[in-house]
Formats: C-alpha cells, structure tokens, sequence
C-alpha cells in the first residue's frame, strides 16, 4: 500500500458536496436518553464494560 | 549478557522497554532510541484539541523514567540498519542522528543483539497536497498540533458568538488513512464543546470519511448484540450522528485542501468541494523511512520492508483477493522472517491486507481504510515481542517465540463525545477479536459476548480512567507492573 502524492492534472469539473444527516437509524428514546447520565443505572454499567474488559485484556492470545 | 534496542517510545516501543527491563537482569542492557523527548498519551490528544486539557497533562519526559528504570535513553531518530554488520564487523548496529540539543545532527552506531521497531508513525501530510497544520486544515496527531486545533477552533466559536454561521469539518483525507475512531471521538467532542459555548445552531458539522459506510472503523464494522438484536455498528453509528446533528460524507479520498475548501473524489467517481471554516482531517500513515543495508554495504530495504515503509514480518503477505483473507495471514511473533533478532510492533508492522473489504472508485482511486493497529494491541505486541526476547536472551536464541495475533486480541475503544464528571458522556466498543476470525466466529467474525457498543457517563469514566491509569503506569510509578496493556 504505498500512498504517492496527487499528480499534477486538468481539475476535474466539481459538484457541491452531498452529505447524509438522515437515516432509518433507531433514535434513543427519551428513557434511554435519561439512563444514559442516570448514576445508579451508570454505575452499573460502569461495572458491566469494565468486566467485559478485563475479560479481553486476559483472554489469550497465542 | 545482551543489548536489546528499541526505535520508538509510543506505546509499544515504551511496553515492550519496561517489559523487558523487569524481565531481565541488569546484566543485560536495554536501550530506547526515540526523536521525542517526551511520551504522549495519544488518546488524550483529543481532548487537548478541544481545549478542555493542557498539552502537560497528556506529555512527560521519558528520560527520568529510564533513568529510574536502568533503561539508557537515546534521543535520536534512526536512520539505518545493518543486520549483519559491515565490513570486517559482524555486530549489527543501527545507525542514529541524534535530536537533542546538545548533540542535534550527532551521527552514532548503536550495536544491537535485539532490535525492535516501534517507530510508530510518519504523518504524511504531503501526499494530500495543502493538508496539515503548516498548510490549510489542522490535526490531532501530536499533542502540539492538538493544542493548536484547539486554538484555531477557539477562533472559529467567538465568529459564531459574534453572529457568523461556520462550517467545520471532521474526518480522514487520504483513501488510505487510518485511525477513523479518533476522527469519530473528535467530532462528537467539537460537537459537544459547541453546545457547551451555545453556538450548536450556527455550526453546520461534518464527518469526512473513508469509510464506505458509517461505522467500519477500519475493522469492517461490527455486528454487536444491542436489546435483545444483534445490529451491525453502521446502525449504531447513524444513530449517534443522527442525535447530535451531525452530517456524514463517506467513502471519500481528499485530493487537495485549499485555504477554505477541500477537494475531494467519493466512490462513486464524483469529484466534490466542501468550503469551511475549521477542518481537522487525519494524514495517512507511512513508515518512519528506515533502510537497511547488508555487510557489503548494498540496500537491502525491499528485503526487510514493505513499499509503505512498514517492516514485514511473520504474516502471509500473498496478494489475495478479499474472499481468500483469513485470521491466519496475521503476524503472531512479529519476528523478522530474515532475521529472528529483529522485530516490529504497533505501527512498525507491515499488516498484511486491510481488515476491512477496500473498495476502488470508478476512476481507480483505491479508497481503502487501512487497518487500525493502535492503542491495546500495540501494548499486548511489545509485552509479547519484550517475553521473546527475555526467552531468546536468557536461554538462547532458539528459544520459541511469544505469539499474539490480532485475530486473537481484543480491543477496546472508548471515544469521548464531551467530558465531565456528570455531564461526559462517551461511545464505548469493545471488540473481540480485532481482526475477524469466520472460522472461530462463523456468523459475525467476532465473539458477541465481548463484541458490543453503548453510549453514556460511565463510558466517559472509562476514558478518564483510562487515561489516568496508563499515564501512572507508564511513567513506572508504584505498582505499574499489574496494570495490563
């Protein structure tokens, strides 16, 4: 993969950019919204992540 | 007694130097060879880049690290190695130039019995013409140039304070870049630091992407198990976005920046222009420009490295289309093919294929993200090349080496979309393995229990932690040893 510089050429003729900002994503609910800075419901979750962590860190490798 | 040396002090370089110095007795030497004086905390850089951390507080100077560690510390860049010596001398040495200021421009020969790459990598800025902090966009890669991310975009919040409608712009440049999770956690931090200086409504705030779809990382995306559904990230991702206002142009190759205006070509063969006013775009990654010579002098380079720059070793480097790629075709010793006593690790490494599927536009511009290989694995390569080398010093140089493959590692990415003790919030991902194995994993390539994505405070107390944690540990400080890569 080597990476060479743009060569020097005619500019190719240019369209405005057209970007997404929609989609069929799910939206969090207002519920969702509000247990995610909710500090029992964070704690927890805190707790779940940091253990599923320390399961990769100490799964093997070789 | 042996002499083991180590070009680079990044993660990896500075994991497998610490590694190595406990593992092996005084009588044994290890020597770090690194052009920056200090270590940084590259994951932090982000928040540097937003202003909301000083570049003290993600930078130390590592030479009284070393000093405490009997680690001898070279500041230089390496220039050159000679595997079997020259001349009548057999000694394989590096060749270095030295970067301090005393003996700035210093040539020296560093004899090695073990050498480790870790020299991380150069920052191309120049294959995208006009990109970078010395032309038109800003960056994130070094502390230094956060810092000044930071300021230009303190510049562009007092325009909208004072009435202006700004455009900012986030993301990779070059098809071929890396690291997209550091442009996602940039631009949730932009946004949020929007929101806290009240000027959200006069930004319009884009992600610019190599991505062929939101959410693949360079890892091909992931399938994680999400209320009872198992949801490919493009969905999870689209949702953060959707959220926070954030509009998305993927699958895009930046061919120049102009002051104001990045040109850029999508999969699709189109050719674009977006105008802004803030742009920070990740430079692709290249090799640190090491060559290498033989006894008689001549270049060996092609032997030893890849076109890229990146060092070869143990991995299937067969070209193979993308249906024919396998976990297996990835390095597990890291070890130099030609030579058992040379290795490469975290970026050094030359990986054999991208891990995500690389799609090419009409017009033949490959648009590929190349495979991420920061961060965890970078930690797990240098603790796993640091035990080979303890063995093969101790034991002598037949001992096996140490294995860990990617597709046998983890990884965990914690991207901060804002900070503070109650009002951060952040997207955790956990990924196991990081390169997919479908003949362990045949449904999605990974494991759903570790696989998995969720937003909240607690992922941004993960961050902080995180960051607090590796800093202690890798400035050596009571304890450090027990804290895992």
């Amino acid at each position: 993969m080597s990476i060479q510089p743009e060569p020097e050429s005619a500019p190719a003729p240019r369209s405005p950019a057209i970007a997404s900002s929609t989609s069929d994503a799910p939206r969090p609910s207002r519920r969702t919204l509000a247990m995610r800075s909710f500090l029992p419901v964070q704690a927890w979750r805190f707790l779940v992540i940091n253990l599923r962590m320390a399961r990769i860190i100490f799964k093997p490798h070789d | 007694m042996s002499r083991t040396v180590i070009l680079g002090a990044g993660i990896s370089g500075h994991t497998a130097a610490t590694r190595l110095r406990r593992m092996l007795g005084r009588g044994h030497e290890v020597i770090v060879v690194s052009p920056n004086s200090r270590w940084n905390w590259i994951p932090s850089n982000i928040w540097v880049g937003v202003g909301r951390m000083k570049v003290g507080d993600v930078v130390f100077p590592l030479a009284p690290v070393y000093r405490k560690l009997g680690i001898t510390f070279i500041q230089a860049t390496a220039t050159e190695i000679h595997p079997d010596g020259d001349g009548a001398d057999a000694t394989p040495f590096v060749v270095v130039e030295h970067t301090d200021v005393e003996r700035a421009g210093e040539i020296e020969r560093v004899p090695f019995d073990y050498l480790v790459n870790a020299t991380g990598p150069k920052l191309r800025f120049e294959a995208v013409p006009g990109l970078g902090p010395e032309a038109n966009s800003v960056s994130v890669c070094t502390a230094d140039h956060a810092a000044a991310a930071a300021r230009s975009l303190a510049e562009v919040i007092a325009r909208m304070r004072a009435g202006a409608r700004q455009t900012l712009v986030v993301g990779t440049s070059h098809g071929t870049c890396t690291c997209e999770g550091a442009a996602f956690e940039y631009v949730f931090n932009v946004e949020h630091e929007l929101r806290q200086a009240r000027v959200r409504d006069r930004a319009d705030l884009y992600y610019l992407s190599n991505e062929h779809e939101l959410g693949d990382f360079g890892v091909g995306g992931l399938q994680m198990q999400m209320g009872g559904w198992v949801t490919h990230s493009r969905m999870w991702a689209e949702s953060l976005y959707v959220e926070r206002g954030i509009k998305w142009i993927i699958g895009a190759h930046v061919e120049r920046v102009e002051p104001g205006e990045i040109l850029f070509e999508t999969l699709d063969g189109e050719h674009h222009a977006l105008a802004f006013d803030f742009a920070m775009l990740l430079p692709p990654f290249g090799g640190a420009g090491l060559r290498s010579f033989d006894r008689a002098g001549a270049d060996t380079t092609a032997e030893l490295f890849a076109p890229s720059g990146f060092m070869l070793v143990d991995g299937d480097y067969a070209k193979k289309p993308f249906e024919e790629w396998r976990a297996a075709d990835w390095p597990t010793t890291y070890q130099s093919p030609r030579y058992p006593n040379i290795f490469a690790v975290g970026i050094a490494f030359a990986p054999p294929h991208q891990i995500s599927r690389p799609h090419t536009s009409p017009n033949g511009t490959l648009i590929a993200p190349a495979p991420p290989r920061t961060g965890m694995p970078s930690g797990i390569m240098g603790r796993t090349v640091a035990r080979t080398i303890a063995d093969m010093a101790r034991k002598g140089g037949s001992a096996p080496p140490h294995h860990a493959s990617m597709a046998r590692m983890g990884a965990a990415c914690v991207a901060s979309a804002g900070s503070g003790f109650f009002r951060g919030s952040a997207a955790a991902m956990t990924m196991y393995p990081v390169v997919p194995d479908f003949e362990r994993y045949p449904e999605t390539g990974r494991d759903l229990a570790l696989t998995s994505g969720e937003v909240g405070l607690a992922a941004h107390w993960i961050k902080r932690l995180l960051h607090t944690g590796f800093i202690y540990k890798a400035k050596a400080r009571f304890g450090w040893q027990v804290i895992p890569e």
